[in-house]
């Protein structure tokens, strides 16, 4: 018995080690490097994968061992995600490194999304769109396109999103420790004051991190926070909303959505949307960070102040002069981050933009993961067009941003 | 509730009106609740009397009288060719447990109740119809066991799978409140089934093979799989078991009350269907410490090894389980195979027990006090003691770290050891208390009833009343 003991005990420490001696090799950056198409194998039960693909409703977790780049993660927990991409032939997943094993993570990271590219015929405008957020400095997930297997068989053009979690907390704020919240869409938001009963609140913002604080250490800020903004004297209101809401960085959230076209973000026809909300100590102000961008490059002329009259903190916020010019040298930045040219113009053509030639290398890299997709919603045709009409955007839209900014100049009044 | 009222009344009745028969009765076995194939109670063609568990002596001389008669239970008889005696048992128990998880303190809850007939019919029949509610009413037992030969037999309907030493000890007999966690968790119990059984070669050897409809009422119910499109439902399949014991001291010539040290063996094979459904662990303290969490398909065996031996006053107990649950077609692949099998989920444990009758009473069949209470003594005081050890892990790990994943080929195991200590008081051949102190404690305290705490106590006095 005793022998057996240390037997297993030695084959477990040589696991482990093997396990570290391989991780220690990559990195999380290396599994979001979209320089390459990333493979990656979960390995599911049949009648799991089964039962996940024929309850498009049901968000039950199954086992699976997920397989990167030499790797094997053995038990991750897998699950379906999403709302609007709830696919049954095509699910969008999610992936748990801790479900089944408590504080265990893979490259740091205790999640990951492989999102199901369900809603964007070319493949690339969640690509495109997180990589602007994060190049423009604002805190938004990584993503790699990437060509998924099940049990061998390839199961279609996916997209590996960075969780907004703990990990990613600490990547991008320094610290994890806060208070963490993703938006649950229930009707059109626009930041209205839903009166002192924390109850509406709680139904918007679900606890991804201290879930089992009470409401009010929870949601009292964020119900101070809200009525701060709805509330706070026009002459007043940045010094009497900064405390709860950090206004620079939603300025700048905001503009590069604009900058992206992105109707499903901050603003948007629907209300808020698709985004999660942080603060780091129960006096901190809160910070919103974007998720979900496979609707954004929606169009190369999407109007600059789109929903701004709705949303009671983007209109308010608009009455500060500050923010204002903040958020028209934010637009003006992205506008010429998608131009920024690298190296010489051809002979009668236009040095491509950074953000055409980003749109370019990963179309090259997505087609043929895009092509070979047995479970698409699209039609190859359908995708080559999706790709024209995004580099086609890609080509645009940084003029037409200059030209709207430069128009709607501090201190105007917006014009839709 | 009113079943439980009708067994009170009926016992306590009972108990009145047969207090003068007691008093002629000598010292002689109780009957008990201890069913076939129980140890000491195959060889059970006595006319007068249907012997318990662990009594394996000739009944007494009985007085020929027919009709209705009391001889230490209600019996009707009429010659050697009927006889049916009554049977009655009722249980209660008051626990405290520390960590108090619930919140309910100490608290009181009724054990087993039941009522029942055994006897037979002319000297080559033998039947038991017993009835209980705990919780839910259900036939306990229900059988016929025909005996044209001691050492062959054949024994048919609903009765114990023959397995585990102290899982076949009736609960008259047995030396603690609670049977030892190895016996709870890794014995089948009862099930419908056929079985040949009898003791050859003057009854040093004890054999029993049974086919049975599924794997006992012991494990938990099964939970069933949704079918997938073109799955045939699965159906949990027949089992069988074999048990055999051997007697050796029986060939020497030591006195009767030494010679019945008893070793055997038994194994027990399964097939349960796809689903969560392996055995499973619980502490005393209440609540699991190895939950159902792994899928399993397949075979179940089990093999259990055991000793007993009953010397004058002292007894001694010990068995050892192994029980394997398969698990084929559960994991979840890789780059060569889909669905591949998993390692079986072990479930291993053992106990060592012994009591010592301080009155001095024999303990070979069950403690008979010489002196009862209110019949020119106190009862006879039994101290008992007991060391357990229950594991379930997975057989032939990989190596790679344990999960709580469904679908893990290394499992997140468990173990819990316990320490009992009793005292056992037999107020009469009827009445008796026992108190128990035990102490457990588990390997992984996260995965057991009260996260965080890896010791258990649990404090409980069961009275107990039966014939």
């Amino acid at each position: 018995m005793a022998a057996r003991r240390l037997l297993a005990g030695a084959l477990l420490l040589a696991a482990l080690c093997a396990d570290t001696r391989e991780a220690a090799a990559q990195t999380s950056a290396d599994l979001f490097n979209d320089q390459a198409l990333q493979r990656i194998d979960l390995y599911v039960n049949t009648r799991d994968w089964y039962w996940l693909r024929a309850l498009p409703e049901s968000s039950d977790y199954y086992p699976a061992n997920m397989k990167w780049n030499g790797i094997t993660v053995t038990n991750v927990a897998i699950r379906r995600k999403g709302t609007a991409s709830r696919a049954g032939v095509k699910p969008a997943l999610r992936v748990d490194f801790d479900r089944y094993a408590a504080g265990r993570t893979f490259l740091g990271l205790t999640a990951l999304s492989f999102n199901n590219v369900w809603q964007d015929a070319s493949g690339l405008r969640e690509l495109l769109a997180l990589k602007v957020y994060r190049t423009l400095g604002l805190p938004a997930s990584r993503i790699a396109p990437v060509a998924l297997y099940i049990n061998n068989q390839y199961a279609g053009y996916y997209l590996a999103v960075e969780e907004i979690d703990e990990p990613f907390l600490a990547r991008a704020f320094g610290e994890s420790s806060g208070y963490l919240f993703e938006y649950r869409r229930v009707s059109n938001y626009y930041f209205e004051y839903l009166g002192t009963d924390l109850a509406p609140y709680a139904a918007i913002y679900e606890p991804k991190t201290r879930e089992t604080e009470s409401d009010g250490s929870l949601y009292l800020p964020v119900e101070a926070m809200v009525r701060a903004v709805n509330e706070a004297p026009d002459e007043d209101f940045a010094a009497a909303v900064s405390p709860h809401v950090d206004l620079e960085a939603f300025m700048r959230l905001t503009a590069a959505q604009a900058a992206v076209a992105e109707p499903d973000g901050l603003l948007g026809g629907v209300g808020m949307n698709n985004h999660f909300l942080y603060r780091s100590g129960q006096r901190a102000p809160h910070r919103f960070v974007p998720w979900d961008a496979s609707l954004a490059l929606a169009a190369a002329d999407y109007p600059l102040h789109a929903w701004h009259a709705e949303n009671v903190l983007m209109r308010r916020a608009l009455t500060v002069p500050s923010l204002t010019r903040l958020y028209y040298d934010t637009l003006v930045a992205a506008a010429n981050l998608f131009d920024q040219a690298d190296g010489a113009a051809g002979a009668g053509q236009a040095a491509p933009g950074w953000l055409e030639r980003e749109a370019s290398r990963l179309l090259d890299l997505v087609r043929p993961a895009m092509l070979a997709d047995p479970v698409k919603p699209f039609t190859n045709a359908e995708f080559d067009a999706g790709a024209e009409e995004v580099l086609a955007f890609t080509r645009i839209r940084g003029e037409f941003v200059r030209w709207e900014a430069r128009r709607f100049k501090p201190g105007a009044r917006p014009v839709y | 509730m009113r079943a439980s009222y009708a067994v009170i009344g009926a016992l306590v009745a009972a108990l009145f009106s047969a207090a003068p028969a007691a008093a002629q009765s000598g010292a002689f076995p109780a009957p008990g609740f201890g069913l076939q194939p129980a140890p000491g109670s195959w060889p059970r063609l006595q006319p007068v009397s249907v012997s318990s568990i662990g009594d394996t002596r000739p009944s007494p001389p009985a007085a020929k009288k027919d009709g209705f008669v009391w001889d230490n239970r209600p019996s009707l008889r009429y010659g050697d060719w009927f006889q049916l005696d009554g049977k009655a048992l009722l249980e209660g128990a008051v626990e405290s447990h520390d960590p108090d998880d619930t919140g309910d303190g100490t608290s009181f809850e009724w054990g087993r109740r039941r009522l029942g007939v055994q006897g037979s019919v002319t000297q080559y029949v033998e039947y038991e119809a017993t009835y209980g509610w705990e919780p839910d009413g259900v036939w306990r037992d229900l059988y016929v066991n025909v005996r044209p030969l001691a050492y062959a037999q054949i024994q048919g309907g609903k009765f114990k799978i023959p397995f585990g030493y102290e899982r076949l000890t009736g609960p008259r007999t047995l030396d603690f409140v609670y049977r030892s966690r190895v016996s709870d968790a890794l014995t089948p119990g009862r099930s419908v089934g056929v079985m040949a059984h009898g003791r050859p070669f003057k009854r040093v050897i004890r054999y029993a093979v049974g086919m049975f409809e599924d794997d006992g009422d012991q494990p938990p119910d099964l939970e069933s799989m949704d079918m997938v499109p073109g799955e045939q439902p699965q159906e949990q399949g027949r089992s069988w078991a074999a048990r055999a014991t051997v007697a050796p001291l029986r060939l020497t010539s030591l006195p009767g009350r030494y010679n019945n040290l008893e070793v055997g063996g038994a194994y027990t094979h399964a097939l349960v269907p796809e689903g969560r459904n392996h055995l499973q662990g619980d502490t005393v303290f209440g609540g699991e410490f190895f939950d159902r969490q792994y899928y399993t398909k397949g075979p179940r065996t089990r093999l259990g090894l055991e000793v007993s031996w009953a010397i004058g006053p002292a007894f001694l107990a010990a068995e050892y389980i192994v029980s394997r649950d398969a698990r084929e077609g559960q994991g979840v692949g890789n780059e060569t195979q889909v669905d591949p099998d998993l390692p079986e989920i072990e479930g291993r444990g053992w106990y060592v027990a012994g009591t010592w009758v301080i009155t001095g009473e024999n303990r070979d069949g069950g403690v008979n006090p010489k002196r009862p209470l209110l019949q020119g003594g106190f009862g006879a005081i039994e101290v008992a003691a007991r060391y357990e050890r229950l594991s379930f892990e997975s057989a032939g790990a990989p190596a790679e770290p344990p999960s709580r994943s469904p679908r893990a080929a290394h499992i997140a195991g468990n173990a819990d050891s316990a320490w009992t200590l009793g005292v056992n008081w037999y107020v009469n051949r009827w009445a008796k208390l026992r108190f128990n102190v035990i102490s457990e404690t588990l390997d992984d305290a996260l995965l057991g009833p009260a996260p965080g705490a890896s010791s258990l106590r649990t404090m409980v006095t069961m009275f107990q009343i039966g014939f």
